[in-house]
């Protein structure tokens, strides 16, 4: 397998006087069979897997992959890092890295490298009614109030589908709404002043919904902004059956 | 080997025999589901770091030991029923119970209930107390744990005959 290499100076657009830098040997899955998979690169610390991949894309300008804000803000980053499922322009490379394996993320198909169709992940969103609903009561809720604490446990989630890539239910049941959609669910059913509860518990509890969920936990593990989609999942189930 | 335990051998067997393609079919999947890009077979992929996730594989662990745990059940109902129909049956295929091979299968088979059993109240405390992940981590620790420790020592008490 051919290994592209470059020089510090050329890979690092942001190298300064002597700063450190660290080489790794990138291995990425590649969509093309007979594209390069592996790269050596030279990265100055500190650095990310974000920075590797621009880094390979400038050895092989046809390596795909998506990214956009850079600071974990917009979810479109996220690949797989040695299996796990991470936002790239958050994964830190340590000084003692010597490899890594770059992977798209898993449950959905690839386009093109570490590109995936995401369709899936947003069709299962859309089905939650993932928009707010005025109905209840107009009035802002006050700070520390246990509604408004419940609200803000899975408001933090910027959909970059790494808890869709962790989750081995969503790839055996087509059907499965999936971590992050049943957890807006709960977000939008746990705010007293949505107006569709009702019917996010309806979506949420019918074939598809939380009872799906076999509790593995990889969702939680994998979240890149430390949220529990596993709690959300079992807090919405009880909610859905009492409803 | 009288025709009857013949009948439960064979039995037996097939429900071995499905019980590891079931078990290879839910590893596979459990790879697979992680790895849908990757163009290496899936044996060659066991043990990457994805894979060190206990959660995930006591999942796969509580499924297989369910299906085993049932699939032997039903085989027991039907040697335990034979004493409705004649006690000499009964006792004809009972008398396996105490073979060597038997009494291994005995083992792991308690294994398994352990584990299913430790395992299942591990998932029924997490739905009623909300308990975080890393709790659940260590609460599975001590489930895989207390399997071994008291399969091992019932494995004793178990194979103490045959070995002695």
């Amino acid at each position: 397998m051919a290994v592209l290499e470059r020089s510090r100076r050329q890979t690092n657009i942001e190298t300064a006087g002597d700063a450190p830098a660290t080489t790794v040997r990138l291995t990425i899955a590649r969509s093309d069979a007979g594209a390069v998979r592996e790269f050596r690169v030279a990265l100055t610390q500190p650095a990310v897997v974000l920075d590797a991949l621009l880094a390979g894309q400038r050895l092989d300008p046809s390596l795909g992959f998506r990214y956009s804000c850079r600071v974990a803000m917009c979810g479109t980053c996220a690949v797989r890092v040695n299996g796990r499922p991470t936002l790239a322009c958050q994964q830190p490379i340590t000084p003692d890295t010597d490899e890594l394996l770059l992977e798209p993320l898993a449950g959905f198909a690839v386009v093109r490298d570490l590109v995936v169709d995401t369709s899936p992940f947003w069709n299962a969103w859309r089905r939650v009614v993932p928009w707010f609903m005025p109905g209840g009561p107009r009035e802002a809720l006050p700070a520390g109030d246990a509604s408004r604490a419940e609200v803000e446990r899975g408001l933090d989630c910027i959909a970059c589908g790494a808890c869709w890539s962790a989750c081995d239910v969503v790839v055996t049941n087509a059907g499965y709404l999936g971590p992050a959609a049943l957890n807006r669910a709960l977000t939008l059913v746990a705010d007293e002043r949505d107006g569709a509860r009702a019917e996010r518990l309806r979506v949420a509890g019918q074939q598809g919904g939380v009872t799906h969920c076999h509790s593995i936990l990889g969702c939680t593990a994998a979240c890149p902004k430390g949220l529990d989609p596993s709690a959300s999942i079992r807090r919405l189930r009880r909610w859905s059956l009492v409803a | 080997m009288s025709a009857l335990q013949t009948a439960f051998a064979a039995a037996l067997s097939v429900i071995l025999v499905l019980l590891t393609a079931f078990t290879t079919f839910t590893v596979r999947s459990a790879i697979v589901a992680r790895d849908s890009a990757a163009r290496t077979g899936w044996i060659s992929r066991i043990g990457r770091a994805s894979d060190r996730d206990t959660q995930r594989w006591a999942f796969v662990a509580h499924r297989t030991t369910g299906v085993a745990v049932f699939a032997f059940l039903l085989l027991h109902v039907l040697d335990v029923g034979l004493y409705a129909i004649s006690p000499s049956w009964f006792d004809d295929v009972h008398t396996l119970y105490s073979t060597a091979a038997l009494r291994v299968f005995e083992c792991f088979l308690l294994y398994a209930i352990l584990f299913h059993t430790l395992n299942g109240l591990r998932l029924i405390a997490l739905d009623l107390v909300d308990i975080r992940n890393a709790t659940a981590r260590h609460l599975l620790s001590l489930c895989i744990v207390v399997t071994l420790l008291l399969g091992t020592a019932a494995a004793v008490v178990i194979l103490w005959p045959v070995a002695t």
